[in-house]
């Protein structure tokens, strides 16, 4: 069993949910080969995991939550195919929300 | 693995856009982004040359790309302004703190002169205050009606000749569905246009919305790619309002169909209002001279409670606000008999 | 209570006169069975002060085309529909959605025995499949399903010379199109979607049921015994977001719970409402007038056009008018088809040309 290695941040108010983190470097367990993490998977895992406040403002459903941004290496997540983007190692994952005042 | 920049055909690409869902990279989006509000301002005529103009500085997102982008647009094309950041501080401890910050920030980076003016300076009331007074129930509301005006009396201060404000095509998608949701045929007909408050009688300072057709996603976006420090937090006494089941409406809206947002801004463009239907006559309040649909101003009637341990008024019926007499009642020919009678009868149920 | 309410929606409104023919839209649900009963009782009642005096016709257009994957199950529901429809005991007509596209003019018939099936033809199966499954969404299927629907049933009553059109379309479902309507685009046409009477063509299409919310009919048709079922659509089946109308109607739903005049305020933003200035032409799929854009300072469309533009890095200026027979809201559903719209376009134009 190996770990996989991405860092994810929160701004814009995300790390509102997160308990005010905005960077974290994750390790993620790999079973085999085959074990992919797709940002669907992170997404649960996050929800799961670190999340402390106010799931329905992190997820709806399986799904994000409409209006929060994903940037997967600095780039927009809908370049990358959204939740079935399979991580790869040191990725970083970025969320942004944009349903905090401006 | 991402696309190529379908502009320049050669760049990775960075961002999808939501208005036309193309790909394109750092530079094109900039460049695309910028032109985009520059065509705006211009095509609506938004400031004549020489305009002094106060930019509603909030140090949240779309405020600080706004002073980002005016500052810019204003050097690029020389459209000969003098801008100036305009902030209002409510008085919430903590949430303004930290934001007026970072618009301090932007004062020093863009080299724009700021002015502050807090809730307290203008109505002898700093928000905490209030909040102790009247609870957290209407408490929105006072901070509403309140920086409403604030606006436009810090502008006035300063000598003004515009207010720009930082509302974008997602603000103004969502007051389109919340006016037709709480049947306001008044606001539904203003809310989609891009300057107000320009009316004949000059009494108001004209606001207007540089961000009209640029879509949430694109300001922040842009923010995050220019590395623009702005600060971000809900305000401590936000409720789980009617306005939030809007807004997460809308966020759904543009998950199915992005273009939906400037879809419901063309829908509320064209929409027009029965003749017939009665719309209230906008006068001058009679105690501070702005802008009212009533004798008397939302904000005065407010104060006014406050001021008098009656925190209530101007919160319920609209009738209410009969209670006070207006400050020079024989200019305004208000027959104050009738008031008074009314005083009597609302004091007799209260 | 609703019978009152029923007729005073039609007497109020003035514009249907005495003995006047109408065609009533049936389609087996809930709504349109109750518009049925109710019409069909005010239309016999003994009580010459509260007789409507209408000549009444039916139409059931079969719409198993769009569920294609029970073919077998909703077909046998049509039949039961036809039997119901023709003990009514006046006029009536079947058809099936795809008969849109039926070239000449025998594109339905009359109903003259209990067991008829609704008239259909490949060549119109294939037709509507290739144009339906073209669109990407879920959103423009059921818009398209939506207006041709309508157009079917106009050229319908035109064939028939049947002056009016009613429609069980009900306070709660008004709502519900009102805001999807607002959100593709069609903003000035809430007034014929919403109001009374639309009067966008020759034939009037009347909304008699505008008055009352989902739980009144339901009522209604519990006491009367009347039969209706669920009807399908394309999205009964799937989550609030599968299309922006399924989305709405949740929403709408949801937000009933918490404030319970939220469909009456809708209803009544909608009445307050009228077009915008007559235009010459007229849109080809919603027959609305199509807005004169040129009048426009800067609008929505000119910033799409300006993104649109600068995105792509077209110097060129894109033709406003590519599609000069369709209103705003009508591009948006034609830009969401695969095929280039000039392919689907022309055999729009072509039926509603005729």
């Amino acid at each position: 069993m190996s770990n996989l290695r991405v860092a994810v941040e929160f701004s814009s108010g995300a790390e509102l949910l997160f308990d005010g983190c905005k960077k974290k470097e994750l390790l993620l367990p790999i079973a085999d080969e085959n074990d992919v993490w797709t940002l669907k998977r992170l997404i649960q895992w996050l929800k799961d995991t670190m999340l402390t406040e106010k799931p329905e403002l992190f997820v709806d459903g399986d799904r994000l939550r409409p209006g929060i941004l994903v940037l997967v290496n600095d780039v927009d997540w809908e370049l990358m195919g959204e939740l079935e983007y399979q991580l790869q190692s040191d990725d970083k994952i970025l969320f942004i929300s944009t349903l905090h005042g401006g | 693995m991402p696309a190529t920049c379908g502009r320049c055909v050669e760049r990775r690409a960075v961002t999808k856009r939501p208005k036309t869902g193309d790909a394109l990279c750092k530079e094109c989006f900039f460049e695309c982004f910028e032109l985009e509000v520059h065509e705006t301002i211009t095509k609506c005529e938004l400031f004549k040359r020489g305009q002094k103009v106060a930019i509603a500085a909030s140090g949240g997102k779309d405020s600080t790309v706004l002073a980002y982008i005016m500052k810019t647009l204003n050097d690029r094309y020389d459209y000969g302004l003098d801008l100036v950041l305009l902030s209002i501080d409510e008085g919430i401890a903590g949430y303004r703190d930290d934001s007026l910050e970072s618009v301090k920030r932007n004062e020093l980076n863009y080299g724009l002169s700021l002015k502050i003016l807090s809730y307290k300076d203008l109505y002898g009331w700093s928000m905490d205050e209030i909040v102790k007074k009247v609870g957290l129930k209407n408490n929105c509301t006072f901070c509403g009606v309140f920086r409403r005006q604030a606006l436009d009396r810090g502008a006035a201060l300063l000598n003004a000749d515009v207010i720009v404000t930082g509302h974008n095509a997602d603000d103004i998608a969502e007051t389109i569905l919340m006016n037709i949701l709480r049947g306001d045929i008044n606001r539904l007909q203003r809310s989609t246009s891009i300057v107000t408050g320009n009316g004949d009688d000059q009494s108001t300072i004209p606001r207007c919305k540089p961000f009209k057709y640029t879509y949430e996603k694109e300001i922040v976006m842009y923010a995050y790619f220019k590395k623009l420090d702005y600060f971000s937090t809900e305000c401590t006494y936000s409720p789980n309002s009617y306005r939030g089941h809007v807004r997460t409406y809308l966020k759904d809206i543009e998950s199915i169909r992005p273009s939906a947002i400037l879809d419901i801004i063309y829908s509320g463009e064209t929409l027009a209002i029965k003749e017939g239907v009665k719309l209230p006559v906008q006068g001058v309040c009679s105690r501070c001279g702005y802008i009212s649909s009533q004798n008397i101003c939302k904000a005065c009637v407010m104060l006014e409670g406050l001021n008098k341990g009656l925190p209530k008024l101007g919160i319920g019926k609209s009738s209410k606000v009969k209670i006070i007499k207006p400050f020079t009642c024989r200019k305004n020919k208000c027959s104050c008999e009738e008031i008074s009678k009314e005083a009597a009868n609302t004091n007799k149920v209260t | 209570m609703c019978r009152h309410k029923f007729r005073a929606t039609i007497g109020k409104s003035n514009m249907i006169p005495h003995k006047s023919r109408v065609l009533v839209a049936y389609s087996g649900g809930a709504a349109s069975a109750a518009l049925c009963d109710m019409l069909l009782d005010s239309v016999r009642n003994p009580d010459l002060h509260k007789k409507l005096n209408l000549e009444p016709a039916f139409v059931f257009i079969d719409e198993s085309i769009c569920s294609l994957n029970d073919e077998s199950s909703t077909s046998s529901v049509a039949s039961s529909e036809v039997e119901l429809m023709h003990c009514f005991g006046f006029k009536s007509f079947i058809t099936s959605l795809e008969m849109y596209f039926e070239p000449t003019d025998k594109f339905y018939e009359q109903v003259i025995h209990e067991s008829q099936v609704p008239l259909s033809s490949d060549y119109c199966k294939q037709k509507w499949n290739f144009v339906l499954n073209n669109f990407k969404s879920l959103t423009s299927k059921e818009e398209y399903i939506r207006r041709t629907r309508n157009l079917l049933l106009l050229k319908l009553a035109e064939k028939e010379k049947i002056p009016f059109v009613f429609l069980g379309t009900m306070g709660s479902r008004l709502a519900i199109n009102l805001l999807t309507d607002v959100l593709q685009g069609k903003g000035n046409q809430l007034h014929y979607e919403v109001g009374f009477c639309d009067d966008r063509h020759e034939v009037k299409f009347v909304k008699p049921l505008r008055e009352f919310v989902k739980k009144e009919i339901v009522f209604w048709n519990q006491m009367r015994k009347v039969k209706y079922r669920e009807t399908q659509t394309l999205t009964t089946k799937r989550d609030k977001n599968a299309s922006l109308s399924k989305l709405t109607e949740a929403f709408v739903t949801s937000l009933e719970r918490d404030f319970p005049a939220t469909v009456y305020t809708i209803v009544r933003t909608g009445n307050k409402l009228k077009p915008l200035e007559k235009a010459e032409i007229k849109c080809s799929l919603c027959l609305s007038q199509i807005d004169d854009e040129s009048n426009h300072q800067y609008s929505a469309t000119k910033a799409l056009l300006l993104s649109e533009k600068l995105s792509k890095n077209v110097h060129e200026e894109i033709d406003f008018h590519t599609h000069k027979k369709l209103c705003y809201g009508c591009r948006i559903l034609m830009k969401d088809s695969l095929n280039s719209s000039m392919e689907i376009i022309p055999e729009i134009c072509a039926k509603s040309d005729s």
